[in-house]
C-alpha cells in the first residue's frame, strides 16, 4: 500500500469515526439531562471515540499541511478557512468531552454534598457542548473532504 | 463527600476547562494582533501552529491546576459551583473564536 493510499484510508476512517463520535456524544447529552442518571458506558464510549478520532486527525494533520492545505487555500480559500474552523471547534469538542467524562465518573466521590448537583450539571452541559462542536466540525470536515482529498 | 478525592477532581476539571479557554485566547491574539502570511503562499513550515497552541494550552492548564487546588482546599463547594459558568464561558470563547477568528 502506498503512502497516499494509506493516508486516504486513514482520512476516511477519521471521517467515519468523527460522525460516529457525533452520534455517540448525543447519547450522554440527552441521558444526563436527568441529574441522577448514571451512564458510564455511554460516557466512556463517547469520550473514547472522540479521543481516538482526534488522535487519528492529529496523526494525518502534518500530511494535510504538506499536500493539501496550500492547494486548498489557492483553489478554494473559503474551504481552507472552514478547515481552520474545524480544527478549533474539534479542540473544544475533545476538551469538553473529557470534562464531561471526568465529571460524570467523579459523581460518586462527591455524593452526599451539594457538589453532586454541580458536577452532574457540569457533566451534562460538557457533553452538550462537545456534541455541538463535534457536529459542526464533522459537517465542515465533510465539506472540505468532498472537495479535496489525499 | 470524600473531600480529598473531590479536591483533585475539581482541580482536574478546572485545568481541563482552561485548555480550550487558553487555546481560544491564543488564536484570537494571533488573529487580532499579529500579521500572518497568506496560507496560500506557504509551501511548508516546520511550525505546526495548532499543535503549539494545544501544547501551550496544556502548559497553562498545568499552571491553573495548583491555583484550582488551593481554591478547592479553601472552599470546594464554591469551586464546584464556579466550574459550571466557567464551562459555558469557555464554550462561548472557543465558539466565537472558531467562527469569527479562524
Amino acid at each position: 500500500m502506498t503512502a497516499t493510499l494509506l493516508l486516504r484510508l486513514l482520512e476516511r476512517v477519521h471521517g467515519h469515526l468523527g460522525w460516529l463520535s457525533v452520534g455517540a456524544l448525543l447519547h450522554p447529552a440527552i441521558l444526563l439531562r436527568q441529574r441522577r442518571r448514571r451512564a458510564r458506558l455511554s460516557v466512556s464510549l463517547a469520550t473514547g471515540l472522540v479521543a481516538v478520532t482526534a488522535l487519528l486527525g492529529a496523526y494525518i494533520y502534518p500530511s494535510y499541511r504538506d499536500r493539501i492545505k496550500q492547494h486548498l487555500f489557492i483553489e478554494a480559500p473559503k474551504l481552507g478557512w472552514m478547515f481552520e474552523r474545524k480544527e478549533h471547534l474539534a479542540v473544544g469538542a475533545v476538551a469538553f468531552a473529557l470534562v464531561g467524562w471526568v465529571s460524570h465518573f467523579a459523581l460518586p466521590l462527591v455524593a452526599g454534598g451539594g457538589g453532586e448537583q454541580s458536577l452532574a450539571r457540569l457533566a451534562h452541559w460538557a457533553f452538550v457542548l462537545a456534541f455541538a462542536f463535534a457536529l459542526v466540525a464533522a459537517v465542515l470536515g465533510v465539506s472540505v473532504a468532498s472537495y479535496r482529498s489525499f | 463527600m470524600r473531600h480529598k478525592h473531590a479536591v483533585w477532581i475539581a482541580t482536574a476539571i478546572a485545568a481541563l476547562i482552561s485548555v480550550p479557554t487558553t487555546y481560544a485566547l491564543l488564536r484570537a491574539y494571533e488573529v487580532l494582533f499579529r500579521s500572518e502570511p497568506n496560507p496560500a503562499t506557504i509551501v511548508w513550515t516546520p511550525h505546526i501552529a495548532v499543535f503549539w497552541r494545544i501544547g501551550i494550552a496544556a502548559y497553562a492548564a498545568g499552571m491553573v491546576a495548583p491555583l484550582a487546588y488551593l481554591a478547592a482546599c479553601r472552599d470546594l463547594a464554591r469551586l464546584l459551583r464556579v466550574l459550571y459558568p466557567s464551562l459555558l464561558i469557555a464554550g462561548a470563547m472557543i465558539a466565537i473564536q472558531g467562527v469569527f477568528m479562524p
